[in-house]
């Protein structure tokens, strides 16, 4: 033991180096410890949390990546306004219209142009004798309003040639063409490939096969008088509601919808009225239910077994606040692990996904939000444990 | 039982017909029965007594760990009773320093960041709470153990870091629950000692419960517990035990069991 005769205030100028440096909490490092220490419960958790990130992201990746899917043709096209027959819910399954009421809506003030487009399931017979069902989407290729994108070879101009139609690469090996130049039959029909793209998903798996409107009339048997939609552009400045009611008063026997409001319509459909969101969300918040379950769980036993480091703490003059932000902070910990290791391999998983047919759509939001809200499950996951620390007999420290 | 009055300044804590009852009125256990008494700074007060004699719910009750039934309790001369747990707990951070039989040492901090964290309670932070907790482990001649977790010390160094931790923050009273029962004689010795320096060299008041009947030289003042009330009160302990040794009597246990000078019968007391 040193001099006792040296004071302690006497020793306070003496110089020090800072040997493990200060740069967190003593509550901070002890939270982290407690949750580092037991690497098998770390471990867990971390596993744990980390299913639950996976699960959430990847139901709700591909719950995004249907949604932009199912409506990819109405937010693609060049059209503020769409009218549509009579009561359709989305736009790969509408029923048709006479092409006429296109110049009842040219008559209307504030359009610009009118264009129709044809979008028809039909059969695909391949090269080996094989059928497919395929969507033919019949558009003008000399003012298209819509137009396939995303070129890998050839041009939207390539579908002026007679036959012509325009696949993506996605869905080659379904329709049993790879290349530029190949024919293949559609309803009897002989149709060529002139051009492929990348990336153009459907919703139904039915692929879309572009078309000018003549092939499609023909491919699909939709009669020359009629179309599936009628495509509107607006002219610069034109109030969007506006016009939309003047156009429903000009074509009373078709339904007239903003873009928006068609894709959202859509949307809707497929993934509210066929149940199929509702499935990806249930299988999301299992994600929740069981990450919550098992941060809880970790976290609890951790606690237990320090309850009478708790009582110390608690003795010495803690408060409840910062008991709570030691549990916080290891529940934080497990999650922001699990969170990371979850995350990556949602990623690592859309990039192995990105060829095929199903899209695990991941953006900067989706991933925020999940952060936030796998955070936010630590917090709930910490709470039986925080009442139990709180709750602590302090007067147990003396037994 | 009223003791002599030393100087109001130098009054630590005082209880005031204290009572405690444990359980519902069919089973209650009164732990602790009327008990007056006052701590004053720079002694050092021995609680002593048979187990369930209600020397540890005392030691709760002047911790502010455990509410009195009856009675008050003053620190500083200001009522303690009565007030909230955040209250409490404040109270405790800033007067109140503990020591355990088990020394409760946190396992996962070393021995400085053990020391650190009752500083961080009151409130400090940033590289002056290191350089404080690596001080007072220093002046307790634990310098090169201070990165020691604590199962990597004896257990004379844990008690020792469980002192440093409660000195650290300068208390008015350092309450030790059984400070030397976990340790051999040698360590025992130490710890004892070092309590009293910091009572005597710091002016803190150091109130210790013990079966230990080996450290009652260290004592000013020795209270005796027995079915929840004071039996008798041995003062002027240190003194005489130094005058004892000094004529070559070596027999501390007539002396911790009472009976000589210096040891007031609660009865005699009472009574008059």
């Amino acid at each position: 033991m040193s001099d006792p005769s040296q004071s302690i205030e006497a020793m306070d100028s003496r110089p020090r180096k800072n040997r493990s440096g200060w740069q967190s909490s003593v509550a901070f490092r002890l939270a982290w410890r407690n949750i580092t220490r037991d690497r098998i419960r770390l471990i867990i958790a971390v596993i744990g949390v980390a299913f639950a990130v996976l699960l959430m992201t990847v139901q709700l990746g591909l719950l995004i990546g249907f949604a932009v899917t199912s409506s990819s043709l109405v937010d693609r096209a060049q059209a503020d306004i769409w009218i549509v027959p009579r009561g359709a819910k989305d736009v790969d399954q509408a029923g048709n219209m006479f092409e006429r009421q296109k110049y009842r809506a040219l008559g209307v003030s504030g359009v610009d142009s009118v264009q129709s487009l044809i979008v028809r399931f039909t059969d695909w017979k391949r090269p080996d004798g094989g059928t497919e069902s395929v969507i033919v989407v019949g558009i003008d290729p000399v003012r298209p309003a819509l137009q396939p994108w995303n070129f890998v070879e050839g041009s939207v101009d390539n579908l002026r040639i007679a036959d012509g139609v325009v696949i993506d690469e996605l869905y080659s090996r379904k329709l049993g063409v790879s290349k530029v130049g190949e024919t293949v039959e559609i309803m009897g029909r002989r149709a060529r490939v002139v051009g492929i793209t990348s990336q153009i998903r459907t919703f139904t798996q039915s692929p879309y096969v572009f078309s000018n409107l003549k092939n499609a009339r023909a491919w699909t048997r939709l009669p020359d008088e009629r179309t599936t939609y009628l495509l509107v552009r607006a002219l610069p400045g034109a109030n969007l509601s506006n016009l939309r009611n003047a156009l429903q008063a000009a074509v009373p026997a078709s339904d007239v919808w903003t873009a928006r409001e068609f894709s959202w319509r859509t949307r809707f459909y497929w993934l509210v009225t066929t149940g199929m969101g509702a499935s990806l969300l249930i299988a999301a918040v299992l994600g929740v239910i069981v990450g919550l379950v098992i941060v809880s769980q970790t976290l609890y036993s951790a606690t237990m077994e320090r309850l009478q480091e708790y009582a110390t703490i608690r003795a010495m003059g803690a408060t409840n606040r910062y008991l709570q932000a030691i549990v916080l902070r290891q529940s934080l910990v497990s999650g922001t692990l699990g969170y990371v290791v979850g995350t990556a391999t949602a990623i690592l998983i859309a990039w192995l996904s990105r060829e095929s047919s199903a899209t695990l759509m991941l953006s900067y939001p989706l991933i925020v939000i999940l952060g936030v809200v796998t955070l936010t499950m630590c917090v709930g996951a910490s709470l039986i444990s925080i009442r139990k620390v709180l709750r602590v007999d302090t007067a147990s420290v003396f037994r | 039982m009223h003791e002599e009055t030393q100087p109001s300044s130098s009054l630590a804590a005082e209880l005031r017909n204290i009572s405690v009852t444990y359980g519902a009125a069919g089973a209650a256990v009164q732990a602790v029965r009327g008990v007056s008494l006052e701590v004053h700074r720079g002694e050092v007060l021995l609680l002593m007594g048979p187990s369930g004699s209600g020397k540890s719910t005392l030691l709760q009750v002047l911790g502010c760990i455990r509410q009195a039934t009856a009675g008050s309790i003053f620190m500083d001369e200001r009522p303690v009773h009565g007030l909230a747990e955040s209250e409490l707990s404040r109270l405790r951070c800033d007067r109140l320093g503990f020591v355990f039989q088990h020394y409760n040492l946190l396992p996962s901090l070393r021995a400085w960041e053990n020391v650190a964290l009752a500083l961080e309670l009151k409130g400090q932070s940033g590289f002056q709470v290191e350089v404080s907790s690596r001080q007072i482990l220093s002046y307790l001649g634990l310098e090169d153990r201070a990165d020691a977790y604590p199962a990597e010390l004896s257990g004379g160094e844990k008690q020792r870091v469980a002192i440093a931790r409660a000195v650290v923050g300068e208390p008015d009273i350092i309450l030790a629950d059984e400070p030397t029962a976990a340790l051999d004689a040698a360590s025992g010795a130490q710890v004892a000692r070092l309590l009293a320096r910091i009572a005597h060299e710091q002016g803190r008041a150091v109130v210790i419960v013990t079966h230990d009947s080996r450290i009652s030289g260290i004592a000013d003042r020795i209270v005796y517990l027995e079915d929840g009330a004071i039996r008798s009160i041995q003062k002027n302990v240190r003194v005489q035990m130094k005058s004892l040794r000094e004529s070559g009597i070596h027999d501390m246990e007539d002396h911790s069991r009472g009976g000589a000078d210096g040891v007031v019968d609660r009865r005699t007391a009472v009574n008059g």
